[in-house]
């Protein structure tokens, strides 16, 4: 009891202005406190919340995952499908389509000129022909050179052989363009 | 040095008028500091998961419902004839199986065949995606997955013009898929020769779906468009059903299963 006594004498003792400073102090105090201590409520109640959800995700994600487990070989066999069409595709479009070649040629060579033998590659076709009839060369070449699905760059006669009879032997070497038949 | 009573009480004073609650608001902030920023942190941590979780969920819906659009039988079907088309192993005998029966259906000659196979099944046997493998007396092979692989060959066909053309005709429009490189043709007495080089392609089998969270790649028009290009495509050899999708143990090896995670 005296010594309550004692610390009220002394507060009478003390300046307003530092009562009231303290005063500030101790509100200042509190109020951080109480925003901390929200803060952590807060903070606590997101985890838990967070959490919770996080979890439910997961399970749903487990979930999906196993129900897509269930269709693996489907799955599987889809992927495989689809790779093999895209490498069917790859093949495709570098295919050399030398059969058209060979028909665009035969429709192109008139019926008195015989083609003994041809060779065609990616770039190149060589032909040696034969006939009696001289125009029909002019007019195989002049086929050749106006076919616009064979884009021939270049056209030359390697070789060229008349006998006593006539009959004609040439050799054909034309260049072409083998990205442009369809 | 004696302390005055007076400087006593004054400090007595101080210390229950400021620093006791300095002292105990930096020890709530402390407290707080050290127990709360981790748990801030690890909401973060929670944060990015579950949105991470959030895109993992959405992919593998929308794989699920991809999944189960898939028409198994038709999945079925298609995949046997691409793979009668572009099989998945190094064929040999599929390729003499075809040009036998080509030759039979044009009535040309099949007068030679040449090949250098290589390695054949060693092939299914390696876990590697590219190895460049050497056997002695064979050509060195690059395994590669997921690529076209190649086995090349030339052959020499006699028979009627008309025979050969309709065999070099078939031969492009029939499984397995075959590219012919180089093309040499006589005429010798209303008999026509050709030798043709060609390439017979095949395509191994992925080894593994991926994770299971790796969209599904769309069969878009465009992929629907080449499979319809080889749908008129004579198929000279039905692959065993070895795939059959409506059963579990439909991988085409047991133990080695393709279709796994």
């Amino acid at each position: 009891m005296s010594i309550e006594i004692n610390l009220l004498k002394q507060k009478e003792s003390i300046p307003e202005s530092v009562l009231k400073l303290s005063r500030i102090l101790k509100i200042i105090s509190l109020i951080i406190t109480g925003i901390f201590v929200i803060a952590s409520i807060i903070i606590l109640g997101f985890r838990l919340f967070f959490n919770l959800n996080y979890q439910s995700l997961e399970n749903k994600v487990n979930s999906t995952k196993k129900e897509i487990e269930s269709f693996k070989t489907t799955e599987g066999v889809y992927l495989a499908f689809i790779q093999k069409v895209v490498g069917l595709d790859s093949v495709l479009k570098q295919r050399f389509k030398i059969n058209q070649y060979l028909k665009k040629i035969q429709a192109d060579k008139p019926a008195e000129l015989s083609i003994n033998s041809i060779k065609i590659a990616r770039d190149s076709i060589q032909m040696q022909i034969g006939t009696l009839n001289l125009k029909s060369i002019d007019d195989f070449i002049n086929n050749l050179q106006n076919d616009p699905d064979l884009n021939i760059t270049s056209l030359a006669i390697d070789n060229f052989y008349q006998d006593k009879l006539g009959y004609v032997n040439a050799d054909f070497n034309l260049v072409i363009d083998a990205e442009v038949i369809n | 040095m004696k302390l005055s009573k007076k400087t006593k009480k004054n400090l007595i004073i101080i210390t229950k008028l400021f620093v006791i609650p300095i002292l105990s608001l930096v020890i709530v902030i402390a407290l707080t500091a050290y127990f709360l920023f981790p748990r801030a942190s690890q909401i973060q941590e929670l944060l990015d998961k579950k949105n991470k979780e959030e895109k993992t969920l959405k992919n593998l819906e929308t794989k699920l419902a991809k999944l189960k659009e898939i028409n198994a039988n038709e999945l079925n079907e298609n995949y046997t004839i691409i793979e009668n088309i572009l099989p998945s192993k190094k064929d040999i005998p599929l390729i003499l199986s075809s040009l036998n029966q080509l030759q039979d259906q044009t009535g040309v000659n099949v007068d030679s065949i040449s090949l250098q196979p290589g390695l054949l099944e060693l092939l299914e046997e390696l876990e590697v995606n590219k190895e460049e493998v050497i056997i002695p007396g064979g050509l060195p092979t690059v395994i590669e997955e997921n690529k076209t692989q190649e086995v090349s060959y030339d052959i020499s066909i006699s028979g009627s013009k008309e025979s050969v053309i309709s065999f070099i005709d078939k031969l492009l429009a029939s499984s397995p898929l075959t590219n012919i490189n180089n093309l040499s043709l006589d005429e010798v007495y209303g008999q026509t020769r050709v030798l043709l080089y060609l390439t017979t392609f095949y395509m191994n089998l992925p080894k593994s779906l991926g994770t299971i969270d790796k969209p599904l790649t769309a069969y878009n028009d465009d992929l629907k468009g080449v499979f319809e290009s080889v749908g008129n495509y004579t198929i000279y050899k039905i692959v065993p059903d070895n795939i059959n999708i409506s059963s579990s143990s439909a991988s085409p090896k047991k133990d080695q299963s393709i279709f796994t995670f």
